[in-house]
């Protein structure tokens, strides 16, 4: 558990923050970040994950957006992806269901709401460094 | 030689009733300017209100990011805490069988139990400040209406200026954004803080039934 690397995506410093203290207390310490789709890609390149936490509305690449690189992109296409974003109505949440997210948590998450999403998508994939 | 009169009488009419109205309208030109300068005025303040709002934003996520590095100091001296308090706890069992031990003992699980606590509540404030990245999301909402409605009034100013200009309707004024505004699509300004479970439940509904794949 220890040695899954998290990649944390989001354009706001208090929300990476947060999710990142989330899974330190969680007992996983090892946790990269970036503010938006781009940045999480150059990341990805250099640095590898094996779970990728992202918002949806960000500027230069949007949360979906990454999804679909990831998921068409043969190196990280099985990479565990779970959107944590302020939009909650049955479309988004389709269309990232339809993007290939493993799973959906709508702001404000909760810790015991993200570590039950965490354990359910590690439970069903086997998560691979990327 | 009556219905000549009439039909003076009816022209006088007429054009009284003409000169009136050239009066009125005379009359209501300087109402427009007086108009025309009101909605100058206001608009122009509208690229500073939307800075204002700007540094609102800026401000909270500066005081908002203090405070968690003040709640993560709190969670390492707790942590270091517990640490020096599981060595107590050893070298008190070591030397079990007192009564002293034993109280002891309790006190030093009732520490344990307060510094858990702590950290709960620790954490339980960092995650009430997800407020803020909420609260900036629908500040940057209000800013893009306001910022539509002065380009609109910008639009509505020139048809003063040239009412048959090129651009003689009010035009998309969503599709136009002032510079240095966000675009739509990089923030949500339908957020919602709230600690109601509804819109995770109808999240977590959907992504069941498409782990199942009737929603496919």
């Amino acid at each position: 558990m220890a040695d899954l690397k998290f990649l944390v995506v989001d354009d706001s410093l208090t929300m990476r923050r947060i999710v990142i203290n989330s899974l330190k207390a969680q007992g996983y310490p090892q946790v990269i970040e970036a503010a938006d789709g781009k940045d999480a890609i150059a990341k990805l390149l250099s640095e590898g994950a094996g779970f990728v936490i992202t918002d949806w509305n960000m500027p230069e690449m949007n949360g979906l957006e990454l999804t679909k690189w990831i998921r068409l992109n043969e190196q990280y296409e099985n990479v565990p992806i779970l959107m944590i974003t302020t939009r909650g109505n049955k479309d988004d949440v389709m269309e990232a269901m339809k993007a290939r997210v493993n799973n959906y948590i709508v702001k404000p998450f909760t810790p015991a709401g993200l570590k039950e999403k965490i354990e359910q998508i590690l439970k069903a994939v086997e998560p691979k460094a990327a | 030689m009556d219905n000549n009169r009439n039909s003076a009488n009816e022209d006088d009419n007429e054009v009284g009733m003409i000169k009136d109205f050239i009066a009125h309208v005379r009359g209501i030109v300087p109402m427009l300017e007086h108009v025309k300068d009101s909605i100058a005025e206001s608009s122009g303040r509208i690229p500073k209100a939307s800075l204002q709002l700007s540094e609102v934003t800026t401000a909270t996520e500066s005081a908002t990011v203090e405070i968690l590095n003040v709640l993560e100091a709190m969670t390492t001296s707790i942590g270091q805490g517990e640490t020096e308090l599981k060595a107590v706890r050893t070298f008190v069992e070591h030397n079990n069988g007192t009564s002293e031990s034993v109280q002891a003992l309790q006190s030093i699980a009732a520490v344990e139990k307060i510094l858990s606590e702590t950290k709960d509540n620790s954490m339980n404030i960092a995650i009430a400040l997800q407020v803020q990245d909420i609260t900036s999301q629908q500040i940057a909402g209000v800013s893009h209406t306001i910022e539509s409605i002065r380009t609109q009034l910008a639009k509505a100013l020139q048809r003063f200026d040239d009412p048959k200009g090129a651009d003689g309707g009010v035009g998309n004024a969503e599709t136009e954004s002032s510079p240095g505004l966000a675009p739509a699509t990089h923030f949500d300004g339908e957020a919602q803080f709230t600690k109601s479970p509804d819109r995770q439940d109808v999240a977590d509904e959907i992504v069941k039934q498409w782990a199942q794949g009737t929603s496919r």
